[in-house]
């Protein structure tokens, strides 16, 4: 009871500590969108006969209209009421759109993550166990070729040969079938609402549309997961403790999975929290390919658009999940090495 | 909780295996009922009008609603059609009849014509969206004011089905603006009582719902991912359409919808890049329909207002300089109308513009018109686009740059982002810059009103010839096709002979479509209407 106390006081003064740098994110994102050059205004007035006075009402419209400070003020009022403001570009509040996409991206990840961890540790810890064989070098050259590539050649090459060559893979447009009807929509999450709606169509469907893009992901972030493994792997089998162990008479299995890979988590760990943001990055492009209703391709049309709200939505999001992570990680350290303790 | 995973298991396994077994026939049936087309934008309102609507939203509208009238089309021959600018028919409208002075428009509706939600199309519904267009902040207010449209008091209701346009002069444009996307019809009782008293003209509330006649009522609407439409069977404004079930998807990736297409699981595609449809069609796969739009036009535009280029010689010099042949093919793989290389000295034959004008590549003539102008040793300018604009601007401005360095012009090309490149255009900032946008009507008067005179944005050169000024007000009210024809070719010839911007081709609308779907058609929107379609 104790314990749970200490940790949800942890994880409160953490929150708390984070509200400044939020304020900063936000501050610094409204005062750039800003000062950028263009004018979203002039951009969105797309009419053939579009004069001034055109442009001015839709720079009124999009609350462009008077002095920084004032605007911002605004904002700020607008936040605290829960309101992100108005997208242009899809016509929709911000919120309800980031709302709409965000499992979307969430799903996409967290499925590249899973399978890049599924792959990369059991191939981290067989190149640590026979160092310099061949089997290490071959792990290290996949791994290599997987982040030398950028990540839309890579989507695009599983589309050709997947997609357009053998027709293996669903066409690489979005979550689910365009002619399937999607379930009912209670996470977000297409495979848990699917199977919660008892749907196997639907299942099958969006686990197929995932496969390609989350393989794309998976790839790009593969090699950073299966260096630091291996060499975590490397130093914990050189341990006193594993030494001991194996003197003691532990079976190998044992000395290997409990004794050695619990102890090479913890940096394991540390990489898997900064694979995630790269994944949010990486997405970006991925997303763009296959089409994928995400926040990460949302965000960059925004920006393209100079459709600021969704910009500053998505800037506000991205630290918010930053925060979370790092917090989540920082707990995930503790069950992987109970020596570590949190400040 | 192990008793609930027990039963539950095996149930989920025999669930997932019988989806995986039975083959989906509803699916397969589905998909030969439905038309699928994949563009690059998005849909950002269902109501075209919004200001800030993204061309997606005003081409799905080509389906979701009626216009009072609308353009007959002509057969090409291939199976493909193009626009009649000079047949139009009714949609929502019966018959349309145009007063002898040319002053009067009387609508009669149809007899048999509903909303979507099957009440009937009044006369009042006409006059309220009428007074929206010309009275509420859209996109069609503007637009309207082209065909001398401005007032309320226009618009009168004679009887339940007829209503009475006034114009107040004879104005050319006014039943093509009419025609237009830019005048769609709302059942106005709908958006009344939905959209409240704080939204008179339902301008909020139309974003997200459609208050229509049309051919197709919206199924389902995801913003920026896909909107679904149903066939309305009850639809009189013309054939049935021949698709019970459309989706429009946005996939921004090119090569995906260009390979969407060909691999048969969408039938429609758009927006495709020179490259990727050049491959198209030499696979063969897919039918390729590339034709050069008649009011578009690509052009490398002076600022007349800014030193040198405030002087006609130097345009023209730079002109004479440019390697057209060249630029066409490595910008647009040869495909295009080119807008150069007439022949004609005197004056154009044809009234229409954009038309080719008498400039062809002579370096040598420049040259000397540049000595002569004042700069023997030339000078340095920077030359602009945006990056949307990059894939055919960017090989013409190296072409550009080089060319211009055989006359002694050093030019620094400057590649700039969309929103910055829209504001410099409006605030006419830029020397030197590569532009190409289109005339909504194909109307030499129109089209010189929109780009080539002016203080709007589109007035790309900031020309300002007093002539010009003078002869377009005379163009658009004159009802005599004689008269008219003689005032445009004396426009044309004006652009040709001061050189506000050096026109380099049309471009072509390029879409590619499955091989069993026939029947599209060129519209001076250049959107698909999906309408027109069917399979084969």
């Amino acid at each position: 009871m104790a314990g749970l106390m200490r940790i949800v006081a942890i994880v409160a003064r953490r929150l708390a500590a984070a509200v400044p740098a939020l304020f900063g994110v936000l501050v610094v994102t409204f005062v750039l969108m800003r000062i950028l050059p263009g004018d979203p205004a002039s951009l969105m007035a797309s009419s053939p006969s579009a004069g001034p006075e055109e442009i001015a009402e839709i720079r009124a419209r999009l609350g462009l209209d008077g002095p920084i400070p004032e605007q911002f003020l605004v904002y700020l009022g607008d936040l605290a009421q829960g309101d992100l403001g108005q997208s242009f570009v899809t016509g929709q509040p911000v919120a309800t759109d980031l709302m709409e996409r965000l499992p979307a991206s969430l799903e996409l990840i967290l499925v590249a993550l899973i399978a890049a961890v599924a792959v990369a540790l059991p191939l981290g810890v067989a190149a640590a166990l026979r160092p310099a064989t061949l089997l290490d070098h071959g792990v290290r050259v996949v791994g290599t070729l997987g982040v030398a590539i950028p990540t839309f050649v890579t989507g695009l090459l599983l589309i050709y040969v997947f997609y357009y060559r053998l027709g293996w893979a669903p066409d690489p447009t979005g979550r689910l079938d365009v002619f399937l009807d999607p379930p009912p929509r209670i996470t977000g999450f297409l495979l848990v609402d699917s199977l919660l709606a008892a749907d196997p169509a639907a299942f099958r469907a969006a686990a197929a549309q995932l496969v390609l893009p989350a393989a794309t992901l998976a790839l790009f972030v593969m090699a950073p997961l299966v260096r630091i493994t291996r060499a975590a792997m490397l130093e914990a089998m050189a341990s006193e403790h594993v030494r001991a162990a194996r003197a003691l008479g532990i079976g190998r299995r044992r000395v290997v999975l409990v004794y050695g890979l619990r102890t090479a988590l913890v940096p394991v760990l540390t990489v898997a929290g900064t694979v995630i943001s790269t994944l949010l990055g990486a997405s970006v492009l991925v997303e763009k390919v296959f089409a994928w209703p995400g926040i990460a391709s949302y965000s960059l049309d925004a920006l393209a658009a100079g459709d600021f709200a969704p910009v500053q939505g998505f800037v506000l999001l991205m630290a918010l999940i930053y925060v979370v992570l790092n917090l989540v990680i920082d707990l995930a350290y503790r069950l992987a090495d109970p020596r570590v303790t949190l400040a | 909780m192990v008793r609930i995973t027990r039963r539950l298991l095996p149930m989920l396994v025999a669930a997932l295996a019988s989806g995986w077994l039975t083959p989906n026939g509803a699916e397969a049936q589905s998909r030969a009922e439905t038309l699928r087309a994949v563009t690059s934008g998005t849909v950002n309102s269902l109501d075209p009008m919004t200001l800030g609507a993204t061309p997606d939203a005003l081409a799905l509208s080509t389906a979701t609603y009626d216009r009072l009238v609308a353009y007959e089309r002509t057969p090409r021959g291939d199976g493909t059609y193009v626009f009649d600018f000079n047949a139009i028919r009714g949609e929502l409208a019966e018959s349309v009849e145009v007063s002898e002075d040319g002053l009067t428009i009387t609508v009669h509706l149809r007899p048999d014509a509903v909303w979507q939600d099957g009440t009937p199309v009044t006369a009042e519904d006409v006059k309220w969206s009428l007074d929206r267009a010309v009275s509420a902040e859209t996109m069609s207010k503007a637009q309207l004011k082209t065909g001398s449209l401005t007032s309320p008091d226009q618009f009168r209701v004679v009887d339940a089905r007829t209503v009475e346009i006034t114009l107040p002069q004879v104005d050319r444009l006014a039943l093509p603006n009419l025609a237009s996307l830019y005048a769609p019809m709302f059942n106005s009782a709908l958006v009344k009582r939905e959209a409240g008293p704080d939204d008179p003209w339902g301008v909020e509330w139309l974003k997200t719902h459609t208050a229509s006649s049309g051919a197709y009522a919206v199924e389902s609407y995801k913003p920026g991912q896909q909107v679904v439409l149903t066939r309305n069977d009850d639809w009189s404004g013309g054939e049935l359409p021949a698709f019970p079930r459309v989706i429009v998807q946005t996939v921004p990736d090119a090569s995906t919808r260009a390979a969407l297409v060909e691999r048969g699981d969408a039938d429609v595609a758009t927006d495709l890049q020179g490259e990727d449809v050049k491959a198209l069609r030499d696979r063969g796969e897919v039918q390729v329909v590339s034709v050069p739009r008649p009011t578009a036009f690509m052009a490398l535009v002076f600022n007349t207002r800014m030193a040198p280029f405030d002087d006609a010689a130097v345009r023209r010099a730079v002109a004479l300089a440019l390697p057209y042949d060249a630029m066409l093919s490595a910008a647009a793989s040869g495909l295009g109308g080119k807008l150069y290389g007439a022949e004609w000295q005197d004056g154009p034959e044809g009234a229409d513009f954009p038309q080719a004008l008498p400039l062809a590549t002579d370096p040598e003539k420049a040259r000397a018109l540049l000595a002569e102008a004042g700069y023997p040793d030339g000078f340095e300018t920077t030359l602009s686009f945006a990056v949307n604009r990059a894939a055919w601007a960017e090989p013409a401005a190296t072409l550009v740059q080089e060319a211009l360095g055989g006359i002694g012009i050093e030019v620094t090309i400057d590649k700039l982002p969309d929103a910055q490149m829209a504001e410099a255009i409006t605030e006419k900032r830029l020397p030197l810059l590569l532009e190409r946008s289109y005339a909504l009507f194909p109307s030499a008067e129109y089209f010189f009103r929109i780009f080539l005179s002016g203080p709007s944005r589109w007035n790309f050169s900031s020309w300002r010839n007093e002539e010009v000024e003078a002869l377009l007000p005379k163009a658009r009210y004159e009802a005599d096709q004689a008269a008219y024809d003689a005032v445009a070719k004396r426009l044309i010839a004006l652009a040709a002979e001061e050189v506000p911007m050096a026109f380099l081709w049309q471009p072509t609308q390029d879409v590619v479509l499955g091989k069993d779907i026939e029947g599209f058609t060129t519209w001076y929107h250049y959107y698909v209407d999906v309408r027109d379609l069917q399979r084969r």
